[in-house]
């Protein structure tokens, strides 16, 4: 993958690439440029959302996942990495230090995937040796690839989570184009698990097809025979969504995709997603496949869903986003006390404001 | 006649029916079923042709005659067996700029919608004004803005088929409308506009149907004709039939096969409360998508004692029951 970029990586001024497809093969090592830290741009009070804050300092990626939002987000869609990581942890420290009660999960896949190139995995490298150092931050990388050997030899200080999207082969091969074939993603987990890493994982955008249930039975085994639950700090659970003008994006860009023309309805946040039961049945049948494999230990909870979703497939739902956060929290402090700088406080967190 | 800034032939028709005709919007609009042939007919019936046709001489090629205004003319005086008619000559030497500009304003009256507004400028596009003549004179002719963004998707809504076109013009559908449209494939679109005078159909219906339907074909790996020949589908549009009727029948098969789930729900939710709510003084009602939990309940009272029957109402064990039996669904 760094091959790509050798004649094609700039410093200084960003060349502004329209193209989103055209941009994903240029790469823009960018200064930093005002804050790049805030809460994640999906939070919706009408949905639990779990609330997770992000650095935007990757912007779009080389990849092309067919449901990628950034296919309808991007204005300059030139790959881009900021590239002054001293300058981004002396952010994160000033704005976190002002609530040291809250454990901050902090993520760095929200324009792009966290460790896709080389250039990418060696800015995150020195936000993992960084964050070692941030006693109420976890750094969460997110990614489709399997480019992890940096990291294996980082000092992490067990701060940094290392995740996966996860879907079966048969959703990789048709909509996540030029991404990590599904063994190599496990064989990249099993090896930041084996270096003391947390491993995070995200069942989520969930894909229906004909044989979805076996599809991801076969995922969930081959998952957990490569990590043990114990290793898996947290896993995510949320079905494909996007807005209407998404949608006739992604049949212009993709027209064999047919993930656009599945039974779903557009809900309050503009956003189609399959309709409640059909959600329902395939959260529920992860959440059973989880439960079986032993990963019931493991915190899981549903991305951007509503109360009466979570009622109906755990039966229990958290009273707000705050509370998600500080059950959140509990569970790491629980099960990762090295990663929690003091115990969390239900109160505190139920009192934040979203 | 001499003296004239312009000169007075008589041209063969045969000559001009011949001949390429690069300023013919007007036959382009014939194509499209879009000319009024009762008016011309009556009038040139009863004193035949009092104007001449205004025309202009190729500079390339001084036999050649391009007509910019009187099509309808040409094509009545042909129909009557006539050998020729009059033309009036601009000069030779005016540009493409301003011989468009005559053809637009003698069209002007046609070019309300923006389905026509598309296909004019599609035709100065294609005879080769350039782009920038385009946006600065024409858009503004038109009352567009003058913009190359706005230009590029007007040219995309010219690209619809010509049935799509002309049913667009037909209703005043918006640029925004019809852009929505040109989203479909050719194919689709043409299947589906072949049917459109059997159907009673707004822009919002028009758009609904096409994405359901596209939806399903993609879905089930289907062409728009295979999907039309269906027999389910085919009889609605075989029976004889009120339009509007027509049109929610097919509304209603293409919902259930779009969403097979929800219509499913629903259908044994509506049984439930035919069953247990049926021929109350509140309605029921929830939300469709079935995205939120709740059942509403509305009632209008307009004496005390139609509240107090409302309050009998609400305390039925059936009421109950309905309630609980409709929630169990949500
Ligand atoms: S990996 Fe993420 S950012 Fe990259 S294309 Fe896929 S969805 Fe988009």
């Amino acid at each position: 993958m760094a091959e790509m970029f050798k004649k094609r990586a700039a410093f200084g001024k960003s060349p502004k690439i329209s193209d989103y497809r055209a941009g994903k093969r240029h790469l823009f090592i960018s200064p930093l440029r005002g804050d790049i830290f805030h809460i994640c741009a999906s939070l919706d009070p009408r949905y639990i959302c779990c609330s997770t804050h992000v650095i935007s300092h990757i912007s779009n990626c080389p990849f092309e996942c067919t449901y990628c939002f950034l296919q309808n987000y991007l204005t300059d869609a030139t790959l881009t990495v900021v590239a002054d990581s001293n300058a981004i942890l002396d952010e994160i420290r000033e704005k976190t230090s002002r609530q040291p009660w809250r454990l901050f999960r902090i993520g760095t896949w929200e324009l792009g995937d966290s460790l896709a190139v080389h250039p990418l995995n060696k800015a995150a490298l020195e936000l993992v040796e960084g964050f070692a150092g941030l006693p109420n931050c976890i750094l969460k990388l997110r990614t489709k690839s399997a480019e992890v050997t940096p990291l294996l030899d980082a000092e992490h200080g067990g701060k940094t989570v290392v995740s996966w999207t996860m879907n079966p082969p048969e959703v990789i091969r048709r909509e996540e184009i030029g991404t990590a074939r599904m063994d190599a993603r496990l064989r990249a987990m099993e090896r930041v698990a084996s270096a003391g890493y947390p491993v995070g994982i995200h069942f989520d955008p969930m894909i229906m097809f004909d044989g979805w249930e076996h599809a991801y039975e076969r995922l969930v085994n081959d998952i957990f025979s490569s990590v043990s639950p114990e290793q898996v700090i947290w896993i995510s659970i949320g079905s494909l969504r996007f807005n209407p003008e998404m949608k006739k994006k992604i049949e212009n860009n993709y027209p064999a995709s047919t993930i656009t023309a599945q039974e779903m309805i557009l809900g309050d946040d503009n956003k189609f997603r399959y309709v409640r039961p059909v959600r329902v049945q395939m959260y529920r049948h992860v959440l059973e496949l989880l439960k079986e494999a032993g990963a019931g230990i493991c915190f899981t909870y549903l991305c951007m869903e509503r109360w009466n979703v979570w009622q109906e497939v755990f039966g229990r739902y958290p009273d707000s986003i705050g509370h998600l956060d500080f059950l959140m929290a509990e569970s790491v402090w629980k099960r990762f006390p090295g990663m929690c700088s003091c115990r969390p406080r239900k109160e505190k967190y139920m009192a934040l404001e979203y | 006649m001499q003296g004239l800034p312009f000169s007075v032939e008589e041209i063969r028709l045969a000559d001009l029916l011949a001949g390429s005709q690069p300023y013919a919007f007007s036959l382009y609009l014939k194509k499209l079923g879009l000319w009024d042939d009762k008016w011309p007919e009556s009038s040139l019936e009863s004193c035949g042709i009092l104007s001449p046709v205004l025309a202009k001489k190729s500079g390339k090629n001084p036999q050649s005659v391009h007509v910019l205004d009187g099509f309808k003319r040409v094509y009545w005086a042909s129909s009557r067996g006539m050998a020729s008619i009059s033309c009036v000559f601009v000069s030779g030497s005016i540009s493409e700029y301003e011989a468009w500009m005559i053809v637009f304003a003698a069209q002007k009256h046609m070019l309300c919608s923006s389905a026509l507004k598309a296909a004019f400028l599609q035709h100065l596009e294609k005879s080769g004004v350039s782009r920038e003549t385009i946006v600065k004179k024409f858009m503004e002719a038109l009352e567009l803005g003058p913009s190359e963004h706005l230009l590029k998707k007007y040219l995309k809504i010219a690209g619809l088929p010509e049935k799509v076109l002309s049913f667009c013009h037909s209703k005043g559908f918006s640029a925004k409308r019809c852009l929505n449209l040109s989203h479909h494939k050719k194919g689709l679109l043409e299947s589906f506009f072949s049917r459109s005078h059997s159907l009673s159909l707004s822009a919002r219906l028009a758009e609904e149907l096409l994405n359901d339907i596209n939806d399903i074909l993609r879905r089930e790996g289907i062409s728009p004709e295979e999907f039309f020949c269906e027999p389910e589908i085919a009889k609605i549009f075989q029976d004889r039939t009120d339009n509007r009727i027509r049109t929610e029948r097919l509304r209603d098969a293409v919902r259930k096969r779009k969403f097979p789930v929800l219509t499913s729900i629903e259908r044994q939710m509506e049984k439930a409360k035919q069953r247990l709510l049926d021929e109350r003084s509140f309605r029921v009602s929830w939300d469709r998508t079935l995205e939120n939990r709740a059942i509403n309940l509305s009632a209008s009272v307009k004496s005390p004692r139609e509240f107090m029957q409302l309050v009998r109402e609400l305390e039925q064990k059936d009421t109950l029951e309905g309630i609980r039996i409709l929630l169990s669904f949500l």
